[in-house]
């Protein structure tokens, strides 16, 4: 059984964490440690894939019909599982990324102007 | 959620994962310049716990449906202990709206729907005849002709309801039982618990008198002692050999204690019980019950008495023979009465549970909306749709299951108040209980509520738009439009259902007034009645039983505060009674007609006693004795039917069982049969010509009539020590429980009109509430430009009053269509009175007007300043 502080954790992430991979399968296909190393590069190390969430959400995504896998041989010669975006996760990207943007802004309304907080 | 599909192999996910390690490992080894041992650990430990991820993926594919709902659950219960006031409203709306229901339910389910406990009981009917619009006995010889010719029966016996003195001198007692014929217990298919039934072989007319025993009376009186069979019991003076214990369940008819043979082929009659009415045609006294063959029908059996019955008319022209026989099945004649009754409650009951389902769901819809954000961001989280509206599911699961708790604690208590208000015949043995199956009707329900009011609102935040809510946030005042008319018309829906309650609660009670508010015919203030049996042992000559009455009225006279006393051999509003025939002298008797007024005897005062006028002639007096020429008094509509134009007084007429009497005064009409039933033809016969051995001791008082109770009893047992003095009730007493069934179903219609009209305004108020609070802002606006406060009330007020305007119009045309399946429990009340719908018109523009004037005051009061700051 997992810790609730990580299915906490998961639950929070779990959206957000779609989106991410998704924008990171718009450059081409690419395996589980290539989209963890992007994420955590093009964030600037800010952001942390955790590994335990990152491979459950390439599992739904896949099972959504979002993303495509397939096994084949890394640039060192590795066998990897790569993954695809397919059409539908085009689609759902840009969906998810305008939904996200607003979320932003919404959160940032409640939260209030910097400084603001009590 | 898949539980079961697991579209990749465990496998082959832990070779991805292998490979991330290696990759990771690579890159470190190219990077940071690690050997290839201290790579592959540190990717290992970068990774994470390997095995960890592993069981997290295998989670996803099985156990996450579970643990999902265990999360539901928790959260429930968090947000349920976040808004306490509303968790309380939820739960005791539907605690009632459960409780009332599963009550109503255990009542009707003993009364309609539980089988009676006899073997193949639906093929148990009851023959009776009909007889000026209601049923009555049959006469001892047509039962003889029926039970000979008639082929669709197995069997046909006849039972006779009696109150026996048991045990004579060491322990008198008095037992409730039946004179059966031998073949009762063959027909009602039951065995014994202990030795024998009664049987035609065994028990046959003219053999040895024999008793069997209930298990009850068996367990009390002879402490379950085998040895009982074959004892010699007194009943009623007179030996019997006791033959057998029938089971636990088995006491019908009523609540039999005993079942003693009969004397001749039919059960003997009380009065003359040596004397074989076999023949009579005229006398009807019994009951009769049969048992159907397997392939007949009620309809075929129905229609085959019928042809008996002409030919018995066409052989007997002088039978008497009603209006035609009548099958009933035994449970339409153990239940009949209180059936439709019954129903109704059932359908008010079901009424209120809408009504109280509908406040939840309106409440929850209020409180949907405002967690409409909340539901957006959990959505934009990655929360599927299917999962919120589960979870919400959950939430109200929750609820009506503590709901329905609740509802069941209060169920229990109000069936033991039930049980005080319920007429003692609906009853079932034992007392109304709480079951399994009323447990799982509970559930049931409470299943059905979560439907109701647990999917719509889940649906309605669920498949909020993410947009929408997200826009409302920001600046909008009104909004919402769609669960707003919603929660509108579920108000219109709950106030047009609770109208039709009240309506007919209230033609209930307006009949309950009239029926109280009919003229009784005497007058009930200041008289005690008790009620005595004299056993044919001690009493078997009519001058022993005359003797016995003269004296106790006697001394009863002499008793201080008396002022008058008599004896009758029924009270009025006392339904039943017998009927005999008669011959009117010069009136040859029309075919078809009914021959048979109700029978009375009694003594000289009992007019004078209970202040029924004389219309004509004179009442009895001592003279009247035994041995004097027969006298009769007749009641007005006895004389209307007989002697319609020339006046009853100083005709001669043959009560069936006496000679000839002349009719020597009229009476004025009684309720006799109940307050609700038009006077039949009756006639009184002096109690010294015709001694009665069931009698009833009325006595008019000085005072209030209980206070010479116990001194009136004294008086009966310085006449005799051993009898047994039993229903001692004030005339206002048996007023009150000749309308009991009555007044039980008013109290509880009342009471669920009430429940109802106090839902529908927490419903009106409870929208008026939150669409001030929602146009809070809007109202702000208003003001600070200068509109009057009273104007924006008004405004407030006219929507409450225009919801409820619009419920009442639906309820009044509905109730317009319904009340009139009322109408055979209405008594003196149109079906459509004008009176009870405009004062329920009344009721509700009031209830609407105070549940919108309290929220649109509260806005008024409130400033400004702070709804602007609050958006």
């Amino acid at each position: 059984m997992p810790t609730r502080s990580q299915n906490e954790r998961l639950a929070l992430l779990q959206g957000t964490l779609d989106l991410l991979i998704l924008r990171t399968l718009l450059f081409g296909r690419q395996h589980g440690q290539g989209i963890a190393r992007f994420i955590q590069e093009s964030s600037k190390d800010e952001l942390l894939v955790d590994h335990g969430a990152l491979y459950p959400a390439l599992q739904r995504l896949e099972e959504q019909g979002a993303i495509t896998a397939e096994w084949g041989i890394s640039e060192n010669n590795r066998k990897a599982r790569f993954y695809k975006l397919t059409q539908k996760g085009r689609k759902r990207l840009g969906e998810e990324r305008s939904r996200w943007r607003r979320i932003a802004l919404a959160i940032g309304n409640v939260l209030g102007p910097e400084g603001g907080e009590v | 959620m898949r539980v079961f599909s697991r579209r990749r192999k465990q496998k082959d996910f832990a070779a991805e994962i292998e490979a991330h390690i290696a990759i990771e490992a690579d890159r470190l080894l190219r990077e940071e310049g690690l050997s290839t041992t201290e790579a592959e650990t540190a990717a290992r430990l970068k990774f994470g716990n390997v095995l960890q991820t592993e069981e997290c993926f295998y989670e996803s594919q099985r156990v996450l449906w579970f643990e999902d709902l265990r999360k539901d659950l928790r959260y429930a219960i968090r947000t349920v202990r976040q808004s306490p006031t509303f968790t309380a409203t939820v739960i005791l709306t539907l605690a009632l709206g459960i409780g009332a229901t599963s009550a109503i339910f255990s009542v009707t389910d003993a009364a309609l729907i539980k089988p009676l406990p006899f073997p193949e009981a639906q093929r148990l009917v009851s023959l009776y005849e009909r007889w000026q619009g209601n049923l009555s006995s049959l006469s001892p010889a047509d039962y003889l002709d029926y039970r000979r010719e008639a082929k669709s029966f197995e069997d046909m016996a006849a039972y006779r309801h009696y109150s026996f003195n048991l045990g004579g001198e060491n322990r008198p007692e008095r037992v409730l039982g039946a004179v059966v014929t031998p073949n009762f217990f063959a027909t009602m298919g039951i065995s014994p618990e202990l030795g024998r039934t009664l049987n035609p072989v065994q028990d046959k007319p003219g053999g040895p008198r024999t008793v069997v025993l209930s298990y009850s009376l068996w367990k009390r009186r002879y402490a379950g002692s085998p040895d009982v069979i074959g004892e010699i019991v007194s009943l009623d003076g007179e030996p019997r050999v006791v033959v057998g214990v029938m089971p636990r369940h088995f006491t019908f008819p009523g609540n039999a204690g005993l079942w003693a043979s009969a004397r001749f082929q039919v059960p003997e009659h009380p009065l003359r019980p040596l004397i074989d009415l076999s023949t009579s045609r005229s006398s009807h006294y019994f009951d009769i019950i049969g048992r159907l063959k397997p392939s007949v029908t009620m309809r075929q059996a129905q229609g085959e008495v019928e042809v008996i019955a002409r030919r018995l008319v066409e052989q007997y022209k002088d039978a008497e023979e009603g209006d035609g026989p009548q099958l009933v099945s035994l449970r339409d004649d153990l239940v009949g009465n209180t059936r439709p009754a019954i129903l109704i409650l059932l359908a008010a009951v079901a009424v209120l549970f809408f009504i109280a389902c509908a406040n939840v769901t309106n409440i929850v819809l209020a409180r949907g909306t405002m967690r409409q954000k909340e539901m957006a961001i959990r959505g934009s989280l990655g929360a599927g749709r299917l999962r919120l509206i589960r979870q919400l599911t959950v939430e109200s699961s929750f609820l009506s299951l503590a709901g329905a708790t609740l509802g069941l604690v209060g169920a229990h208590y109000a069936l033991r108040s039930l049980e005080m208000l319920l007429p003692a015949d609906v009853l079932p043995p034992g007392g109304l209980q709480i079951d399994f199956r009323l447990i799982a009707f509970a559930i049931g329900v409470s299943v059905l509520s979560t439907i109701l009011f647990g999917l719509f609102p889940a649906v309605q935040a669920a498949g909020g738009d993410l947009n929408c809510a997200l826009k409302e946030s920001s600046r909008s005042s009104t909004g919402g439009a769609h669960v707003n008319r919603s929660r509108k018309l579920l108000t219109v829906a709950q106030v047009a259902l609770a109208a039709i309650l009240v309506i007919g609660a209230g033609l209930l009670i307006r009949s309950f007034d009239r029926l109280l508010s009919m003229p009784q015919g005497f007058s009930p203030e200041h008289i005690l009645s008790l009620q005595l049996s004299l056993p044919p042992a001690q009493y078997g000559r009519p001058a022993d039983r005359n003797r016995f009455a003269a004296e106790v009225l006697e001394r009863i006279r002499s008793l201080a505060g008396v002022r008058s006393a008599a004896v009758t051999s029924r009270l009025p509003l006392d339904p039943g009674g017998s009927r005999r025939g008669v011959e009117i002298k010069g009136r040859p008797s029309v075919p078809g007609e009914d021959a048979s007024p109700y029978y009375l005897a009694i003594s000289p005062d009992y007019f004078r006693t209970l202040h029924i006028p004389i219309l004509e002639g004179r009442v009895f007096t001592d003279r009247d004795s035994a041995n004097a020429p027969g006298t009769v008094i007749v009641n007005a509509a006895m004389a209307r039917h007989f002697w319609p134009k020339e006046g009853a007084v100083g005709k001669y007429m043959k009560v069936e069982g006496l000679d000839w009497s002349l009719v020597v005064g009229v009476a004025a009409d009684v309720a006799q049969q109940g307050l609700d039933k038009t006077p039949r033809p009756a006639m009184y016969v002096p109690y010294a010509q015709d001694p009665w051995p069931a009698l009833v001791l009325v006595i008019r008082t000085a005072m209030d009539p209980k206070s010479i109770t116990s001194s009136a009893i004294a008086a009966i047992h310085q006449v005799d020590k051993d009898q047994a003095v039993y229903n001692v009730r004030t005339m206002n007493e048996v007023i009150a429980s000749s309308v009991q069934a009555r007044r039980f179903r008013t109290i509880l219609l009342t009471l669920f009109a009430f429940f109802a009209l106090i839902l529908a305004t927490i419903g009106i108020y409870g929208v008026m509430a939150y669409t001030v609070a929602q146009r809070g802002h809007e109202m702000a606006i208003r003001l600070a430009l200068g509109a009057q406060p009273n104007q924006l009330r008004l405004s407030v007020i006219g929507e409450g009053l225009r919801l409820a305007v619009y419920g009442i119009a639906v309820g009044l045309l509905a109730s317009w269509g319904l009340t009139r399946f009322l109408s055979g429990i209405l008594y003196g009340v149109q079906s459509t009175d004008a009176l009870t719908f405009a004062a329920t018109i009344l009721f509700f523009l009031v209830a609407a007007f105070l549940a919108s004037y309290l929220p649109a005051h509260r806005a008024m009061k409130a400033n400004p300043v702070d709804i602007f700051r609050v958006q």
